[in-house]
Order: structure tokens, then C-alpha cells, then sequence
């Protein structure tokens, strides 16, 4: 072969694969070589995907075969699913990990981490009491009302408790904020003991608490409010500069009701009680739905 | 021609596959890739010798089905969403060998589904015959997916090792 022919054949595919302009004419009688056409097409095809690939078109079907097409399928296939996941991971899906990418995947995973992580934050700022790391009031409503479809669906009974510190001013008067903040952590603390896993524990208001306690009635609620009372009157807290406080609590206790349309009124029943209790001279159970 | 049941050796439950560590504990589980493919290709050479492609490729298919059912109620179990769905089989996937699957597109609204499953127990690395070959892979998913969506499926492979390609990828559609 003479180097005017070896040119022929070799500059048409040259300029596929570097010439940005495009193609030159080719002339038929090559055209009409077969190994040639079908080196010359497959080259083409290469060159056609490659330039939408790299416009960011995955949509494209690469059509052909061979090592490099089949490469570039592959390239394809991880990115489309790179796109799938970079998709569900918009839509609050922050399970998706990439292991595929070399650098890219582990910056990849960093960022949906980090996401993650801030998500949680931002779900424990939403839904978490600050000083108690209770419920907060948002969230424990919330909670309460699927308790609430819970307990109907079943067939079960839920009971609510309202609890108060009392005379917890004067505790505040007495040790000053910062010994009523350690009184309220401590209590927390209690709290978190005294009920099961289950119970929903959430900080309402200033010194006042609420439990919902799925599958009790009024009866047993009782029995575990009046434990909780004397759990409460027995404790000792000691505060940072070493004095100890002594305190006391008021119980309201409700159980949902069929015809209650919602958990605040439990809720209003549970703090009705509550106000009796306190009434009664305070450090007390109280119910009103005997 | 069907067999009533009563006639039937071999029908199939998950205690067919044995107890594993009483019977192997020299060997345990493990055997080498070549054995599972010995088994697959040479059935699939004496069904199509019998019975014809089509009829080969379609018992592969349904075989996959059983497997894929089977395989889901005992292995998968009861899956809150896709996200889990696609996690746990991806794990599972991965730990037994299978394969390594991705999703590139799952519209669970249309029913439509693009996976693809790379270095597959089946196909990788298979010489290249011009034909998509995993339609034991293709009956398997579409249980998989009937099992997760309560939904008919329908999948087709469009890309295999054995058409050149390096990655398995399947068109799921419900119906």
C-alpha cells in the first residue's frame, strides 16, 4: 500500500476521532470496502455519543458493539443510576450510597452523610424540649393524635397524664433559674425511668409535663401515676454548689373517650384532673373519669 | 404434559435447598461459579435440545420466577418502600454473589423499571453469542418485583455480556 492510499483510509477516521469540525467527504470506492465502513460507522457512533455524554444527555442509546462501546454503556448505565439516586436522595431518601465513582463516590457519600446528620438535627430541634430532651409540645400533640388512631384501630385503651411540680416557683425562688432548670433536667431524668419505652413523655409548659400511656386504662393509669408520685416525693436532687431539693408533683390522669374528637381534649380532661388535684391540697393523684 | 400433583418428585419449597451446615462442614457453602454454570448451561443444552429455544428459554424464565418468589418470601420479607426495597436487595444481592444491581430509572406510578446487574452470576464473562442470555435473570426479577409491587410484571433484558456489553441491563413493566 502506497502512503497516498494509507492516507485515504487513515484521515476520514483521524477526523473522527480529532477533528472537531467533522467529517470530509469520503470517497464511495472506500465507502464500499466493508471492514472499512464498518470501522468508519462504529467510529462515528463513538464520536456521536461521546459528544452528547458529554452535554450531560444520558437519554442517548448507544448503539454498537465492541470494548470501548460496551465501556461507554457501562459509563452510561452509572451515571443514569448516579441520576437515580442524586434523585431520591431530593426526595428525603439519605440511605443512598455511591461505591462506583473512585473519589467522586467517597465526597459523594460525605455530602448525603452530612445531610443526614443535619436532617436529624433539625428533627431533634423540631420535635426535642432543649433542657429536658423530652418531647416538645409540637411533637408530643402530634404524637398523642397517632396514639389516639392507634388506640381506636385496635381497640385499645390510652390514658393521659398531666404532671405538675408543685409550688415550683418557689423552687425557682429559693436555688434561683439555673437550680429550676437542674430540678427540671432531673425530673426528666425520672420520667425517663419510671415509664416504659413505649410511653410518650413530653415537656408542655413551663414545670408541667404530659405522658400518654398506650394500652392503660384510668385504673392502671392510676397505679403507675401514684408510683411516679412517690418516686418523685422520695427523690433527693442535688444541685452544682451541693444543696439538695426535695419537691413534690400533681397528677391529672384522663382516658380517651369515644366521643373525644381529639387528643387535646384528653389532654383538657388530663389537666382538668390535674387542677382538682392541686385543689385538693396538691401531691396527689387525681382522675375525673371514674 | 403437566403431572398432577400427586405425581410430582420434586416440587419445590425452600427446605430443598438443605441444611447446609450438617451435610457440608468441610465445604460449607461455597463451590466454584464454574459448577452453578456448569449445571445452568448444560440443562439449558439438553431443554433445548428437546423441546426447542423458545421452550428453553421459556422454562428458564418461569424457573426464575419460582426462584425469585421463593427467594423473596424467604430471603427479603415484607419491605416498607422502594428506597428499602432496592437497599435490602442491593445488600443481599451483593453478599450472596449474585450481583452487583443498580437502578436507573423506577416510576413506581407507570410501573416501569430500568435495573442493571453487573459481574452477573449468570452471563459475565460469558463469550459473546449476539443474544441476551439471562432469561432465568429476567423470570427471577420479574418475581422480585410482582413480590414487592403486588403488581404482574413483564422484563425484558436488553443488554448482556453476551451481546457485547459489560453490564445486564432490564426493561421491568408492569402490566
Amino acid at each position: 500500500m502506497s502512503e497516498a492510499q494509507m492516507r485515504e483510509i487513515l484521515t476520514p477516521l483521524a477526523d473522527l476521532l480529532n477533528n472537531p469540525a467533522g467529517i470530509k467527504e469520503i470517497s464511495p470506492e472506500l465507502m464500499a470496502k466493508t471492514d472499512f465502513r464498518e470501522l468508519y460507522q462504529s467510529l462515528a457512533v463513538i464520536r456521536e455519543f461521546a459528544l452528547t455524554l458529554s452535554r450531560g444527555d444520558l437519554s442517548t442509546k448507544l448503539n454498537g458493539k465492541g470494548f470501548v462501546v460496551a465501556h461507554l454503556k457501562a459509563l452510561q448505565s452509572n451515571l443514569r443510576h448516579l441520576t437515580w439516586q442524586t434523585k431520591r436522595i431530593a426526595q428525603g431518601d439519605l440511605i443512598q450510597r455511591v461505591d462506583f465513582m473512585g473519589d467522586f463516590s467517597d465526597s459523594f457519600n460525605s455530602m448525603v452523610e452530612a445531610l443526614a446528620k443535619t436532617q436529624a438535627d433539625l428533627e431533634e430541634l423540631a420535635t426535642t424540649d432543649p433542657l429536658t430532651k423530652l418531647e416538645n409540645r409540637r411533637s408530643f400533640f402530634d404524637k398523642g393524635q397517632r396514639c389516639i388512631e392507634q388506640s381506636r384501630r385496635y381497640e385499645m385503651p390510652m390514658s393521659v397524664f398531666v404532671l405538675d411540680l408543685d409550688h415550683f416557683k418557689k423552687i425557682n425562688d429559693t436555688f434561683g433559674h439555673h437550680g429550676g432548670d437542674q430540678v427540671l433536667r432531673s425530673v426528666a431524668e425520672i420520667f425517663r425511668t419510671s415509664f416504659r419505652s413505649t410511653d410518650v413523655v413530653g415537656r408542655i409548659g413551663g414545670e408541667e409535663f404530659s405522658v400518654i400511656l398506650p394500652e392503660e386504662d384510668a385504673k392502671r393509669a392510676q397505679m403507675v401515676a401514684q408510683r411516679v408520685m412517690e418516686q418523685c416525693r422520695s427523690a433527693e436532687i442535688e444541685l452544682e454548689d451541693a444543696r439538695v431539693v426535695r419537691f413534690t408533683l400533681s397528677i391529672g390522669v384522663a382516658q380517651l373517650r369515644a366521643n373525644d374528637k381529639n387528643f387535646e381534649q384528653v389532654v383538657q380532661r388530663a389537666d382538668d384532673a390535674l387542677y382538682a388535684a392541686k385543689r385538693a391540697g396538691r401531691n396527689r393523684v387525681c382522675c375525673l373519669d371514674e | 404434559m403437566g403431572l398432577d400433583k400427586k405425581e410430582r418428585q420434586y416440587k419445590f419449597s425452600w427446605d430443598l435447598l438443605g441444611n447446609i451446615e450438617l451435610g457440608r462442614p468441610n465445604l460449607g457453602q461455597n463451590t466454584r461459579l464454574e459448577v452453578y454454570r456448569l449445571m445452568q448451561y448444560t440443562f439449558r443444552d439438553v431443554l433445548e435440545k428437546r423441546f426447542g429455544t423458545e421452550a428453553a428459554d421459556e422454562i428458564f424464565y418461569e424457573a426464575g420466577k419460582l426462584s425469585g418468589q421463593e427467594f423473596y418470601r424467604n430471603l427479603i420479607g415484607e419491605q416498607k418502600n422502594l428506597d428499602e426495597f432496592v437497599l435490602c436487595l442491593q445488600d443481599i444481592l451483593k453478599e450472596l454473589g449474585i450481583g452487583i444491581l443498580r437502578v436507573e430509572e423506577a416510576d413506581m406510578e407507570t410501573g416501569k423499571f430500568v435495573i442493571t446487574i453487573s459481574e452477573d452470576l449468570d452471563c459475565s464473562g460469558l463469550p459473546e453469542t449476539g443474544f441476551e442470555i439471562c432469561t432465568y435473570d429476567e423470570g427471577f426479577i420479574s418475581a422480585l418485583m410482582e413480590s414487592f409491587t403486588g403488581k404482574e410484571f413483564r422484563v425484558k433484558e436488553i443488554d448482556c455480556w453476551c451481546t457485547g456489553d459489560r453490564t445486564c441491563r432490564f426493561e421491568a413493566q408492569a402490566l
